[in-house]
């Protein structure tokens, strides 16, 4: 019954998930292309964001269709609608990691970052690679305890930027205005990443159970 | 559907198969020789109906006038009577079967659904196949021979009823299943009860087809010979009275116009003039003509019936 | 004016074949409950159980209870006839009588029960019926033209003020915009509506956007299997049956996965 309907709920879900992995790929060169100031990698990302865009459109021209077409209802109209919503969050994940590249080819051939605070974007980075590895894997299979478990994550996020405003704030930083704010924009980047990523987890949730979270 | 061959493989249609052309054609040309066929009886008996009868038809006192005092030598005289006494039979037959069978049609199509529904249909459909001869005797067998009644118009009307009732119960049922499911239920849930949604919303919307019904049932006794041969005597005089005294009526009149047919006509014939001697050349016949003007009389009869049916129909035409 | 009904674990039978089984409804008065379910399901069939038109059909029965403010309809002597004055119902295609006027239409459900009623009443009453069915304007010019002359929509908004002249307390709709044109549907939906605040109201509908808009609460059939008799699955509030409904099988029928 209505095949052509959940073939297209369908395909825009596997869009969904193309979409998240394109935002993954992303957000790895990019941080890549930060610690170890690799112009090519950074280029690549910036050349990327504009397919990322694409995506995001093509998702929510095909919701709009559903919704004007096939009058979906209960958990299909979630679905479509938590589509529409967290396409943006993940395009606005890509803009993020798009923005970091800048910053890193900005400052070739230098580092961006200084040596002190390399190891904490190190960390910044693996947590931005779990998060959104969890959360393809959440949309994918609509697990809701995994999106719990992003939530947790995120506030290990938070802690790192906290420790990044101690380093930068505290008497022995050595590296001048322009470093820091660099480092500071950087880490906010992070945190809006994890922040994100936590917002498509809760459309999840709610596509699931209907919900919203408090 | 199209049994057509495709000639080509490329692109465009295929064109019509002669083979099915010539088929097409061939049926066509079939059904026309038949319906031609069929119509050729209708038309040679209209024609010889008309063509001997017209003549006699078209004067005036052939319609007022009767059949008193005169013999087959005489000219003149009418149908007068015998349209009178047909009128009368039928009549009579039609008030009494059309109440009860339109009631039968009724109770077989609204209310029937056990045992005595399925014997009344049986018996409805024996009916419609009872010689209208064997009709007439029973009505003899009953009134004449049992009860020692005498001959007269009524007892030809009950034999007609025989006939007409079987007819009318048809085209009653018919008519009344015709009548959408969804009126009579409309109705119920309005709160009204069975009898009255069959009186007042379900025979009025039936109600041109009943019509039809009862005219055709008149149509067909109005010609049935039998029963006036068996029960009612004809006579040349006008006679209102269905009860009693022999009444005059259509198909009898042409019977016995018909038996004085052979009276010699020709060379060597004589006849007897008023003073009873005897005169050369053969008597004036006028029986073969007045058989025929009856006849075509007969035909004109009936087919203001049906004009009359169409015109009811017309009246009272059921919207869509 | 308007009443609740109760089905308390109504069976419906047409002769020996159990159609239907164990249904318990509530319709609460003063507001519209819809009846959804795919073909077959049952829900015409306890459509018209709830006003006796059942029984028309030779050989069907019913066992259980319908209570109508409390009251059983099928009750020991008590007269079906006089139920279905109190409980009146419009049909899927639009059944105006072909012989009457529009006039005679409207008021054919007074004349046929009760016979003489004087003509400044009908008048009186014929206005109210077919103003209360929004059809007063287009017809009031035209009282005595055949009630079949109208479009479809028109036909039908005439039925409701026919079944309405007779004063119910509960219609009954069996899929009354199945036979219609978009507009036509939308017209009598707001007709709906309108209705609810003087009467009860249960509509039998297979379009759910209808029944998502029209109806405050909705109760959803299905057949417990192949050849088994139809059921009720789930009934409540509309909101909560087309966001979030409890059964999986009344999701998966209003989603279009089955039906």
């Amino acid at each position: 019954m209505r095949d052509i309907y959940h073939d297209e709920l369908d395909a825009i879900g596997s869009l969904v998930i193309c979409m998240a992995k394109s935002v993954a790929v992303a957000m790895e060169r990019a941080t890549a292309a930060l610690l170890d100031a690799n112009l090519q990698l950074a280029e690549q990302v910036l050349g990327g964001d504009a397919s990322v865009d694409a995506l995001r459109n093509e998702i929510e021209e095909r919701c709009f269709q559903i919704i004007a077409t096939q009058s979906p209802v209960a958990t299909d109209l979630r679905v479509v609608i938590s589509t529409i919503h967290l396409a943006a969050d993940l395009e606005r994940m890509g803009d993020l990691a798009h923005h970091v590249a800048k910053i890193a080819r900005l400052r070739f051939p230098e580092h961006a970052v200084p040596g002190e605070v390399r190891a904490v974007f190190e960390q910044m980075g693996e947590v931005a690679h779990s998060l959104i590895t969890k959360v393809i894997e959440v949309v994918d299979g609509r697990d809701v305890e995994l999106a719990q478990a992003i939530e947790v994550e995120d506030d290990s996020m938070d802690a790192l930027r906290r420790k990044l405003f101690t380093i930068v704030l505290s008497d022995r930083w050595a590296h001048g205005t322009e470093a820091a704010i660099d480092v500071t924009l950087l880490g906010r980047y992070y945190e809006r990443y994890a922040d994100h990523a936590v917002a498509v987890a809760r459309h999840t949730t709610f596509i699931v159970t209907g919900e919203r979270a408090a | 559907m199209s049994s057509a061959s495709v000639s080509q493989t490329g692109p465009g249609f295929a064109r019509i198969n002669r083979s099915r052309k010539v088929k097409n054609h061939a049926a066509s040309v079939l059904v026309t020789l038949a319906f031609g066929l069929a119509l050729v009886p209708l038309v040679w008996l209209l024609w010889t109906v008309i063509g001997k009868g017209w003549h006699v038809v078209v004067h005036a006192s052939w319609w007022t006038g009767n059949q008193r005092n005169l013999t087959y030598q005489d000219a003149g005289g009418g149908v007068y009577h015998a349209i009178i006494g047909t009128l009368l039979q039928v009549a009579v037959c039609t008030v009494i079967s059309v109440p009860l069978a339109v009631l039968v049609g009724i109770y077989l199509v609204e209310y029937g659904r056990g045992p005595l529904a399925r014997v009344t249909t049986f018996m409805v459909d024996i009916m419609t196949g009872i010689p209208s001869i064997v009709a007439a005797l029973f009505v003899y067998a009953v009134f004449i021979a049992t009860f020692h009644l005498t001959k007269a118009g009524w007892l030809v009307s009950l034999s007609l009823v025989l006939l007409m009732v079987p007819v009318i119960v048809r085209t009653t049922e018919e008519m009344l299943k015709l009548v959408p499911n969804e009126l009579r239920e409309a109705s119920y849930a309005l709160g009204v009860v069975k009898w009255k949604t069959i009186l007042k919303v379900v025979l009025p919307t039936a109600f041109t087809g009943l019509v039809t019904g009862v005219v055709l049932g008149i149509a067909r006794v109005a010609g049935e010979t039998a029963p006036l041969l068996i029960l009612g005597p004809y006579t040349a005089n006008t006679n209102y009275n269905v009860f009693s005294g022999n009444q005059a009526a259509l198909p009898t009149m042409i019977n016995e116009m018909f038996l004085n047919l052979n009276h010699a006509t020709g060379t060597g014939a004589y006849h007897l003039d008023a003073n009873g001697d005897r005169v050369a050349g053969a008597a004036a016949n006028f029986a073969p003509e007045r058989m025929w003007g009856t006849a075509l009389t007969l035909i004109l009869l009936v087919l203001a019936l049906n004009l009359i049916a169409r015109l009811i129909g017309r009246r009272t035409k059921i919207a869509d | 004016m308007a009443k609740r009904i109760d089905a308390k674990d109504l069976d419906i039978y047409y002769g020996k074949f159990l159609a239907v089984s164990e249904v318990n409804v509530t319709i609460e008065p003063r507001s519209v409950t819809a009846f959804i379910g795919p073909s077959g399901c049952g829900k015409s069939t306890v459509l018209r159980t709830l006003n006796r038109m059942h029984e028309v059909v030779a050989g069907a029965s019913v066992r259980g209870e319908v209570l109508l403010d409390g009251e059983d309809i099928y009750g020991a002597g008590i007269d079906p006839v006089d139920v279905r004055r109190t409980i009146g119902m419009v049909f899927q295609r639009p059944n105006p009588f072909p012989t009457m006027s529009i006039y005679d239409n409207v008021v054919a459900g007074l004349r046929l029960q009760s016979g003489r009623i004087r003509r400044s009443e009908l008048d009186g009453i014929v206005e109210k019926s077919l103003r209360g069915a929004n059809l007063w304007n287009e017809v009031k010019d035209r009282l005595d033209k055949p009630g079949a002359g109208l479009s479809g929509g028109q036909q039908q908004r005439l039925c409701i003020a026919r079944a309405i002249a007779v004063q119910p307390q509960v219609l009954l709709m069996d899929e009354p915009c199945s036979a219609l044109d978009p507009i036509s549907t939308l017209a009598i939906e707001d007709l709906i509506q309108e209705l609810k605040t003087t009467y009860t109201i249960v509509i039998v509908t297979h379009n759910m956007q209808q029944a998502a808009r029209v109806s405050d609460r909705t109760a959803f059939f299905n057949l417990a299997g192949v050849g088994k008799p139809g059921q009720l699955v789930e009934i409540d509030e509309t909101q909560k049956i087309f966001s979030n409904p409890s059964q999986k099988r009344t999701e998966d029928y209003i989603s279009g996965r089955f039906g």
